[in-house]
């Protein structure tokens, strides 16, 4: 059988705590993104995009809705016979009892059996956080072309930014000597994507030490690719360039939705010839009332409009019924937004119903925020986020 | 898991020649987003039915590439599942409107090999959502050799049609051929259950005896002879012979409680997915009373109107009372009124199109504006 060349291994086990009610249930992954997508839709639709048929999502932290909607990968178009898309939980080995996760190397060196099991001449380490596009066979090109052992994808950052991130500094060929993992006073703003391609050979090794140290906190970022650079292997930092985003809290969340709202946005949905993949909910196309107002937005499939919509992301299988009014918001799957309700900057969960006449409104800088099933009666006035 | 075996005939005659002359009835894009074979496929497998024969038109090729191997319908199964029952080259000879008992004789190795007690056979020009298990119960229950679904005409229906009378309790005394349904009429919506033994029996024993129509001449012909019953489906039913009856049945769907029942409800239509983005509404638009599918992108002004998936609507154009199909670029000040425009067009700036509600003007592929 052909042997895979780069396997992705997409850390998806992540908790997303600041997005408190919205990653109740679910893992940050699969959050809800863009009218029709989750977060992890674009990690892997770049796998698909790139060339790459074969990869292991690792999950943990409330990984049922998420293994739910993977199934397969034939969303993805990952359920290739020759490769395919693997849900890999932490599970019970020989050397010991079964083990959380305890960091992102870990996580990589728990699965060491699977990464032998397809044998890559690659590996390629991604997160299912980030909201993106890019074209991994590029990075994979450059790794193969400066004959790097590793190769860390990196993207430009503010200088006041730059603590909250993985720091390089890199010599004119981009060559890395010093990973800083969020330095106090940085010295670059080459900042870290948490994207990184091994040689598997070498990346084994490393784990494999790694894991045998007490001291570590076998974390990539800080652990891993600094100890590389401590014994001089060649690593190389990837400039990528575009629209990159860890939505990690309520209000980086809804910006990124409502970056989508641009005339031309950063991140293009549209690209044939870069589709962004999702699962499939056979709604129709979305109905639009005599007596909507409609404007500055984006709205799914099987939506109702009966109301004023602005500004706002709207999701599959919404209802805004006559007299609502919803402005810079995002209203997510099955939600019911009654007669003359009113919601402006807020993040609505799944399967809500805001009542007739009810009011949420998020204040100055923070957006009102309501989790799934959540019902919102008229006097309930919308208290900012919960 | 149901004890029928499905099987659809796309051979259906296309009477909207001025919209597309090649394209088969059963591919004509249909509610924004689907294909009128959807319908037909979609209820089949919404009643449990797991093996789906498609009789496929002499030009099939818009309905391989919509099918292709049947998953969005969960029909791509290691048993059972879609089979596809194409013409031989030599049947291409044969007009098929001069009979469809060929096409079943042809076929009858599918029938027999399915196995399965009955045989739901149907057409390919009616748009509704029917639920087939009640049929089947209601077939049983009067012990029927062939149900028949029809639906009582709220108004007039021009278009050829078969009309049944019934006795109260169901059973069809007479089927005729009629021009036009009138209201009150019993019209047959092309839809049937029947034991499969009899089936086979029946197109044995008629393709040699120089029958050619199965509803005509062996079904009208026959119904003394025969348990016919007539099923009243109560729902919305349409069915679509001509651009007149497309049209209409499209603005049906601007209805909510025609759009609810017919596509959102329990019983979902299925159709080809195409991983289109939400459908975006830039600051100009202004859209009233209409279908919009993902992938259109609106600066105009669009009102009564159906657009299928990644239809463009540039800016100060506007569209009323059309039907844009598919992958169409309408220009910026364009004027669109009583239009029906096939898909992949391109619709230049300040272009002004208009039809009536009676003639809508039909933009037809190829067609250079």
């Amino acid at each position: 059988m052909q042997r895979t060349e780069c396997l992705a291994m997409i850390l998806a086990g992540g908790k997303g705590s600041r997005l408190g009610v919205l990653t109740k249930n679910v893992a940050k992954p699969a959050v809800l993104f863009g009218g029709k997508y989750r977060i992890i839709d674009f990690t892997l639709s770049n796998c698909r995009n790139s060339g790459i048929d074969t990869v292991g999502i690792l999950t943990q932290y409330q990984p049922l809705e998420l293994n739910w909607y993977i199934g397969n990968g034939s969303s993805w178009d990952l359920d290739s016979e020759h490769g395919g898309t693997f849900v890999l939980p932490p599970y019970m080995n020989d050397k010991d009892s079964s083990n959380w996760y305890q960091g992102t190397a870990d996580a990589i060196y728990q699965n060491l059996n699977f990464m032998d099991m397809i044998d890559p001449e690659y590996v390629l380490i991604l997160s299912g956080d980030h909201i993106y596009s890019m074209d991994y066979a590029k990075m994979l090109a450059f790794h193969k072309k400066h004959k790097a052992k590793a190769t860390v994808s990196t993207i430009q950052v503010p200088l006041s930014e730059a603590s909250r991130f993985g720091i390089m500094n890199t010599d004119s060929n981009l060559r890395i000597n010093e990973f800083e993992e969020k330095p106090k006073n940085p010295k670059s703003t080459l900042a870290s994507m948490g994207i990184y391609i091994f040689n598997k050979a070498v990346l084994k090794k490393y784990l494999i030490e790694d894991a045998e140290r007490k001291d570590s906190e076998h974390d990539f970022g800080k652990n891993v690719i600094p100890k590389m650079l401590q014994d001089g292997l060649p690593v190389y930092a990837y400039p990528f360039e575009g629209y990159w985003k860890d939505v990690g809290t309520f209000e980086s969340l809804w910006q990124a939705n409502m970056d989508l709202l641009a005339d031309d946005p950063p991140l293009n949905l549209n690209n044939p010839n870069w589709r962004i993949y999702a699962g499939n909910h056979s709604f129709p196309p979305h109905y639009v009332g005599p007596e909507a107002q409609l404007y500055s937005s984006l709205v799914g499939e099987g939506a109702a409009i009966s109301g004023r919509v602005s500004h706002s992301v709207i999701f599959y299988d919404v209802v805004v019924e006559e007299g609502a009014c919803v402005t810079n918001s995002v209203i997510m799957p099955g939600t019911v937004v009654e007669k003359d309700a009113v919601i402006d900057r807020a993040i609505i969960g799944e399967r809500c119903r805001i009542c007739a006449g009810a009011k949420i409104e998020g204040s100055g800088t923070k957006v009102a925020v309501y989790g799934n099933d959540a019902t919102v009666k008229a006097e309930a006035e919308g208290k900012g986020a919960k | 898991m149901t004890d029928i075996l499905g099987l659809i005939n796309l051979q259906c005659p296309n009477r909207m020649q001025e919209l597309n002359a090649k394209r088969p009835l059963a591919s004509e894009p249909f509610g924004a987003k689907f294909r009128l074979m959807d319908f037909a496929l979609s209820n089949m497998v919404n009643a449990g039915i797991d093996t789906v024969g498609l009789i496929l038109p002499f030009h099939s090729r818009s309905v391989l590439d919509h099918v292709r191997s049947a998953k969005e319908w969960d029909l791509a199964r290691k048993q059972h599942g879609l089979y596809y029952l194409p013409m031989d080259e030599e049947d291409e000879l044969l007009n098929p409107q001069e009979g469809d008992i060929y096409s079943y004789y042809k076929n009858l190795r599918y029938v027999e090999a399915g196995q399965c007690r009955y045989l739901l056979l149907t057409g390919c020009d009616v748009v509704a959502n029917i639920d087939y298990e009640k049929v089947l119960h209601f077939h049983r229950r009067h012990n029927a050799n062939i149900t028949l679904v029809y639906k009582k005409q709220e108004a007039d229906c021009p278009g050829e049609g078969y009309i049944l009378k019934t006795k109260p309790n169901g059973n069809v005394t007479a089927m005729k051929k009629e021009d036009c349904a009138k209201k009150g009429d019993n019209l047959f919506l092309g839809s049937l259950l029947i034991d499969s033994k009899l089936f086979l029996s029946i197109i044995r024993r008629t393709s040699i005896g120089g029958k050619w129509q199965f509803l005509n001449d062996v079904l009208a012909d026959n119904v003394e002879n025969l348990r016919i019953f007539g099923f009243p489906f109560e729902g919305y039913a349409t069915r679509i012979n001509s651009v007149n009856s497309y049209y209409q049945s499209s603005m049906d769907m601007l209805k909510l409680e025609n759009w609810r029942e017919i596509f959102h409800q329990d019983h979902r239509i299925y159709t080809k997915i195409k991983d289109e983005a939400p459908a975006k509404y830039m600051e100009e638009a202004k859209v009233t009373n209409s279908l919009v599918a993902n992938g259109c992108i609106i600066e105009g002004t669009v009102e009564n109107s159906i657009l299928f998936r990644k239809v463009r609507v540039g800016r100060n154009a506007v569209i009323r009372n059309s039907i844009i199909m598919q992958n169409t670029n309408i220009g910026e000040d364009a004027k669109l009124d009583y239009v029906i425009c096939d898909k992949d067009r391109d619709i230049q700036p300040e272009a002004v199109l208009e039809g009536t509600e009676k003639e809508p003007l039909c933009v037809i592929k190829h067609e250079v504006r």
